[in-house]
């Protein structure tokens, strides 16, 4: 018989988009960090507003989480097809809660799942003549089945629906309860999961998309603008409804050309300025990155990676992008891409960028993906307390004073950054040019003034690398494996560190590289140059961060573990893959299974 | 601030000798001179263009954005910043063109700037080729036999795009463009002056000649406060009606955001603790 486990479960609830799936998940996450607990809140959704088939997953602990997981304890399913895609998950003795009433026919082996028929329609269309109130049944159920206290849950439903009114509200809790009271009436299986509230600090859980806004806002950002793209839509969202209240101005353009070029437009005038897009919208603002490159204007550009190319499947993650971060624009710019891993990393990298942005006048890009943007990831380690503002020479109206003429773009400097003014300053006008400049800002296309400044601008970089703290190995460095990733799948591959010590006796070292411009060449090089057995994680087909390393250390990463199914690994799937790796032998080529293809590259 | 010369950049413009873009500049500096705006208080925001490039050549605070960019650019210095005279120069290729989404969505959020469009119906900086303003068969480099487009109508898309100021002028009449510029800077709210611009290079059929001959001064008696009267104005094409054709009152954009309202953007950046809303509404 399987062992009770007390706050610790994953659960997904799934079926049709405007069903209020994802807010389900979260009212769930909700319930459980409320109780004390740590929740993973994860969504898949296609690209549709109706209809289709979403799920959220919700993973909870009683120690710090950051990824998903495929086993799971308690299946919800609003609809059929949510039964047929997600049964298999299902750990032995797990608990499906699902409306017999709706199944035409429930075509699974039963044997070793708990089936819990609760009649979320029923009791939905009883109370309001509609089915809208599945999920909340579906909720009263699941904490009755966790032997949960209902009140907690009833408390979530009430601030989630205050706007919608006292009736919607009422409904949801009759909703709830009576789901609640369905299970203790009916269900006689074996509970094998229980939430029970512990003492702990208080916890909040965001998204990647509100730790970056809630990052901005910290940093004191005064411009906003965003076109709406998916995974980075719900940034424009968190700062249309918080940015006028914490100083921020949010401008909806109309493209994301004129989006990058409002942001340096604000920028140019004196404010912290951020835009904000995926990949697809990255590549209109190209030009727009290097002309803030060139005028030496410093912003923040968050770029949402998603699977590609073109379209691509908007609603889905990949790790594809880097090398767009890296080289969009023509010509060549100082630049800084920081690639954050979790929702704490996001809310200090952005405040870190706009730092960085400042300091040396050039633009930053924040480089997420839809795993970090949309997903929900608990945290108590969010805190402005130590947080200061430095904007970088900004010069002032007394250093304008003693001044005959001021030159903007001086060459006079150790490390490239000149002084730079803001429109209405008197003697600080300059001109901010497109076209190759002089120190005025005025146009030259003369061989002497090019080099000059393009040397000034370009000495940035190994100023900028002084400032970044430093790549880090974790674990022994003696170890026989060495692991690198980038981006959101450092949880995963940590976890994925713990089962390789503890199921397949393996010692593994984790390199993961936050920094990607400028590229901490030294450090990595020196770090790699003492590993053994190197494999590389990434989301994409080409392994963009492989080819970066062995462009700037001229080490060859001959393993790879790749993926670009839209979907993330979880840290079981990275322990597979790398035993495969293992499994294969040491050196030449090795022919893998891929996620849902034929064959995979080494 | 006593005169004209206050404006004078450091270097001369390097447009072609009897360039209509030398009466833009002008009237631009009287303007200036006129509303009384000292140099570091006006920001003028350029593209990528002969006239549009106008910026380089007038002591002031200067942005030179990329071909068609200038008028984001020019919106968001405003917002940020309503103090300061912010005037957008932009040719008719990169308003009408490579812009032209801007420019109907600036109509459209009502920033108080002013947008001075330089017409000369060619791609002059390019060497030659075709505008979307050019008059429908007109032969050029891009078009050896002639253009097939209609010609874009950029006092007409003003208007029809929403707008609150429009009005036409002409670069060979350096006292009614500057009234222009004036009257368009006194506007609370987006305001377009097209400005026929000949180009002495590359445009031998819309020269000034051509220009004053094909234009006629609005009657004083004109009310520009009726939008299809002023659109019929607009359309005319046998003799473009100089003068402002149509101007309303309406809320600027800057003054209508959420926190704005009250006061402009705190010019100083200070750590805003978002605890609060951590607490308030994610946990």
């Amino acid at each position: 018989m399987k062992k009770m486990v007390m706050n610790k479960l994953n659960l997904v609830i799934g079926g049709e988009a405007g069903y209020g799936i994802m807010n389900t998940g979260l009212a769930f996450a909700k319930f459980s960090i409320r109780n004390g607990l740590y929740a993973f809140l994860s969504h898949e959704y296609p690209s549709l507003v109706r209809g289709g088939h979403n799920t959220s997953a919700v993973r909870v602990s009683d120690s710090e989480i950051g990824s998903h997981h495929d086993k799971l304890s308690i299946l919800i399913a609003l609809n059929e097809e949510t039964i047929e895609k997600h049964y298999e998950q299902l750990e032995h003795d797990g608990i499906l809660i699902y409306d017999k009433a709706e199944i035409k026919e429930l075509n699974i082996p039963a044997k070793g799942i708990q089936l819990v028929d609760v009649p979320f329609v029923k009791i939905s269309t009883e109370i309001c003549n509609k089915r809208l109130l599945s999920n909340s049944v579906a909720l009263g159920a699941t904490v009755a089945v966790l032997n949960g206290e209902l009140k907690i849950m009833n408390g979530i439903l009430k601030e989630m629906y205050e706007e919608k009114g006292k009736e919607i509200i009422e409904w949801n809790l009759k909703a709830c309860k009576a789901g609640y009271d369905s299970v203790k009436k009916n269900f006689h299986g074996r509970v094998n999961h229980e939430i029970k509230a512990i003492k702990s600090a208080k916890k909040c859980i965001i998204t990647g998309n509100e730790a970056i806004g809630l990052g901005a806002l910290a940093a004191g950002c005064k411009f906003h603008s965003q076109y709406p793209m998916t995974p980075t839509t719900q940034l424009l969202t968190f700062m249309a409804l918080y940015g006028p209240k914490n100083g921020a101005v949010v401008v909806q353009p109309e493209d994301e050309i004129s989006s990058i070029h409002m942001a340096i437009g604000a920028s140019f005038a004196g404010v912290r300025a951020m835009c904000a897009t995926a990949g697809g919208g990255f590549c209109l603002m190209s030009e727009g990155f290097g002309l803030a490159g060139i005028t030496e204007i410093p912003i923040v550009v968050v770029v949402g990676q998603r699977a590609g190319p073109a379209t691509g499947l908007p609603t889905k993650t990949e790790q594809s992008d880097l090398n767009l971060a890296l080289h969009s624009g023509q010509g060549e710019i100082a630049r800084i891409v920081i690639a954050p891993s979790d929702v704490e990393d996001a809310f200090y990298s952005t405040i870190e960028a706009f730092e960085l942005a400042d300091k040396f006048q050039v633009p930053a890009i924040l480089l997420p993906d839809k795993y970090l943007c949309v997903n929900g990831k608990t945290t108590e380690k969010i805190s402005c307390s130590d947080l200061t503002i430095n904007r970088g020479k900004l010069i002032s109206d007394k250093q304008l004073s003693a001044m005959t003429e001021f030159k903007r773009y001086s060459l006079e400097t150790e490390d490239g950054v000149s002084y730079r003014s803001i429109p209405g300053q008197k003697n600080g006008m300059y001109d901010a040019a497109s076209d190759e400049h002089n120190e005025f800002g005025q146009i030259v296309e003369d061989s002497k003034p090019r080099t000059c400044m393009m040397e000034k601008r370009m000495k940035k970089i190994p100023f900028i690398l002084k400032d970044l703290s430093k790549p880090e190995l974790i674990g022994d460095k003696n170890a026989d494996i060495t692991l690198i990733g980038w981006g959101s799948t450092k949880s995963a591959i940590e976890e994925a560190m713990d089962e390789l010590r503890d199921s397949a006796n393996l010692s593994v070292n984790h390199l993961h590289v936050k920094y990607l411009s400028p590229f901490q060449s030294d450090d990595i090089k020196n770090i790699l140059s003492g590993c053994k057995k190197i494999i590389i994680i990434e989301g994409n087909y080409t392994s963009q961060l492989a080819s970066l390393i062995r462009e700037k250390t001229g080490i060859e990463i001959k393993y790879k573990i790749n993926r670009y199914d839209g979907k993330q690994f979880t840290s079981h799937e990275i322990y597979k893959k790398v035993m495969e790796v293992l499994g294969n032998g040491i050196s030449g080529t090795v022919q893998n299974k891929s996620f849902g293809g034929a064959q995979w590259q080494i | 601030m006593a005169n004209i010369t206050d404006y004078n950049a450091r270097v001369a413009p390097t447009w072609c000798p009897g360039c209509g873009n030398f009466g833009i500049l002008a009237a631009v500096k009287k303007a200036l001179l006129e509303l009384k705006i000292e140099p570091h208080n006006a920001t003028i925001i350029g593209g990528v263009g002969c006239g549009s490039k106008l910026a380089y050549w007038v002591k002031a605070y200067g942005f030179n954005s990329l071909h068609g960019r200038q008028i984001p650019v020019a919106q968001a210095v405003k917002i940020v910043n309503p103090e300061l005279e912010v005037i957008a120069t932009i040719g008719d290729g990169e308003s009408v063109g490579e812009g032209t989404n801007h420019l109907v969505h600036a109509a459209r959020r009502n920033v108080d700037i002013v947008c001075v469009i330089s017409n000369n119906q060619i791609y002059g900086l390019t060497t030659g080729q075709a505008s979307p303003t050019s008059d429908k068969g007109f032969v050029t480099i891009s078009s050896p036999y002639g253009t097939i487009e209609q010609p874009i109508n950029i006092t007409a898309l003003a208007i029809a795009a929403g707008a609150s100021f429009v009005a036409r002028s002409f670069a060979g009449d350096i006292e009614h463009l500057t009234d222009m510029i004036v009257k368009a800077s006194k506007h609370k709210g987006f305001a377009v002056v097209e400005v026929l611009q000949p180009c002495v290079t590359f445009n031998k059929k819309n020269t000034f000649d051509w220009d004053k001959e094909h234009t006629y001064k609005i009657d004083k008696k004109y009310k520009p406060n009726n939008k299809t009267k002023a659109f019929e104005l607009a359309l005319e094409n046998k003799k473009l009606a100089l003068g402002v054709l149509y101007v309303e009152k309406r809320d600027v954009f800057e003054k209508s955001i959420h926190e704005l309202k009250k006061a402009p953007i705190e010019q100083e950046t200070k750590v805003v603790d978002v605890a609060k809303i951590l607490e308030k509404d994610f946990a």
